[in-house]
């Protein structure tokens, strides 16, 4: 399996790498799901824009009360941070899950999010956290919330020369958030996954993603609303685990698991975090 | 049909290789058909056996995810960097002595990968072992000997 032909830039600032995604470019990052997508000629682009000489798109962090990504920070970096492992330990233990060790060493924060593949680790964790993603083309730079990059299966809203250069959302202080999957062995690719963050008790914000179970990963704003007001009990619990379907859902059906099958499994997993978090608070 | 041949300089196991590609060469076809350096092995082509397992400046990655003209001015490690004047490496060793191997094809990758595990957790538990080479298949199933060579080296590297 070898790639179709392309033309090579390495770009050498992010002014460079704008200006040829500008000229129909497409951005190579950590490349695991790019290259995996070219070999098997579903994409064939004609100009690739490599941005891994961009260190300084790389990196974590605290800053003014937000916590800044660098956008090409790979994902062993994010499972080894010291600083997420303690604030955010949802977003490293989902990073820590992905793959094997030497895909997460390539792989990175925003091609996961702009692969946009309804299984993506990271990806229900920054919808979770209202992460944001910074946007950079050659008209300047522009902030779009992480529920908005996926429009559809493997598809963004991104114009083709927008550069996610980072993800930042506010340090979620006082917060506690979780990560649970559903895959057929560890480290594999999610069947289902489930990202929780919540903060007040009772609950004052809600932030509640699912992957899986719809062409790219969403927000399930029923769930929130019903959380938002409500201390983490079993009525409140199970009151929340009902919502899911408020949305109209349209899981995938392939060979790992049928749509219904996917739906208990997103129950059970929400139940599994709502839990872990009811039994954390109450300490 | 190759008019975009690109001039890149790639130096492997101290070795520079200079040579002119094009962008969609993998690295691993690199290693593999330049450089001749054949210990480093293809399974899928798809970066899930980790056959092709090396290191990047430092960083070990999988070469078949990786195009060569990414690996311009970079210092490659292979399988066949690890001996020294003959002498094996301590994991090349172990894995020898414990017979971690039936038909021997995915031991380059494994080895490779132990070695960043082993950089990364010098006295990993079996659990640790396992996780760490997650991304590297062995279709004859010595992964009990596997674990028991990755152990010893990191006992032997302990005693040292």
């Amino acid at each position: 399996m070898r790639p179709a032909a392309f033309r090579y830039t390495r770009a050498g600032s992010v002014d460079e790498a704008v200006e040829a995604l500008a000229d129909g470019g497409t951005v190579l990052a950590g490349g695991q799901a790019l290259l995996t997508t070219m070999k098997l000629r579903q994409a064939k682009p004609d100009h690739l824009v490599d941005v891994n000489g961009l260190s300084e798109l790389a990196g974590i962090a605290s800053e003014n009360g937000k916590i800044v990504i660098g956008g090409l920070t790979r994902v062993a970096d994010i499972a080894a941070s010291e600083l997420l492992r303690k604030e955010v330990p949802a977003l490293a233990d989902a990073a820590s899950k992905m793959a094997d060790p030497q895909v997460r060493r390539r792989a990175t924060i925003a091609g996961n999010l702009c692969f946009a593949d309804p299984r993506a680790n990271l990806t229900p964790v920054l919808m979770a956290l209202d992460a944001e993603a910074t946007l950079t083309s050659v008209e300047g730079t522009s902030a779009l919330p992480a529920e908005q990059v996926p429009v559809a299966f493997r598809q963004t809203s991104l114009a083709p020369d927008q550069l996610v250069t980072s993800i930042r959302f506010e340090r979620p202080a006082g917060a506690s958030g979780c990560y649970q999957e559903l895959a057929r062995q560890p480290n594999g690719q999610p069947i289902v996954n489930v990202s929780l963050h919540v903060s007040g008790d009772p609950i004052e914000r809600a932030g509640v993603a699912v992957g899986g179970l719809a062409p790219t990963t969403v927000r399930l704003q029923g769930v929130e609303q019903a959380l938002v007001g409500q201390s983490l009990d079993e009525p409140a619990i199970a009151a929340a685990i009902g919502r899911i379907g408020d949305e109209p859902l349209e899981p995938l059906d392939d060979l790992h698991a049928p749509p219904g099958y996917r739906l208990s499994a997103a129950r059970t997993l929400l139940r599994r975090c709502l839990e872990t978090l009811a039994a954390g608070s109450s300490r | 049909v190759n008019a975009d041949l690109r001039e890149i300089t790639v130096t492997i196991n101290g070795v520079t290789h200079q040579h002119a590609v094009e962008p969609r060469l993998l690295l691993v076809d690199f290693i593999r058909d330049v450089a001749q350096q054949t210990g480093t092995h293809i399974g899928c082509e798809d970066g899930v056996c980790g056959g092709c397992t090396v290191e990047v400046n430092g960083a070990t990655i999988k070469s078949c995810m990786m195009l060569a003209i990414q690996a311009h001015d970079a210092e490659v490690t292979t399988i066949e960097g690890l001996s020294s004047n003959g002498e094996l490496s301590a994991l090349q060793a172990a894995f020898l002595e414990r017979g971690a191997l039936q038909c021997g094809y995915c031991t380059p990758g494994m080895i490779m990968a132990s070695r960043a595990l082993l950089r990364e957790n010098p006295s990993p538990n079996d659990e640790e072992i396992r996780r760490g080479l997650t991304g590297n298949l062995c279709r004859c199933g010595t992964y009990q000997r596997i674990i028991e060579a990755v152990r010893e080296a990191a006992a032997a590297s302990q005693d040292a």
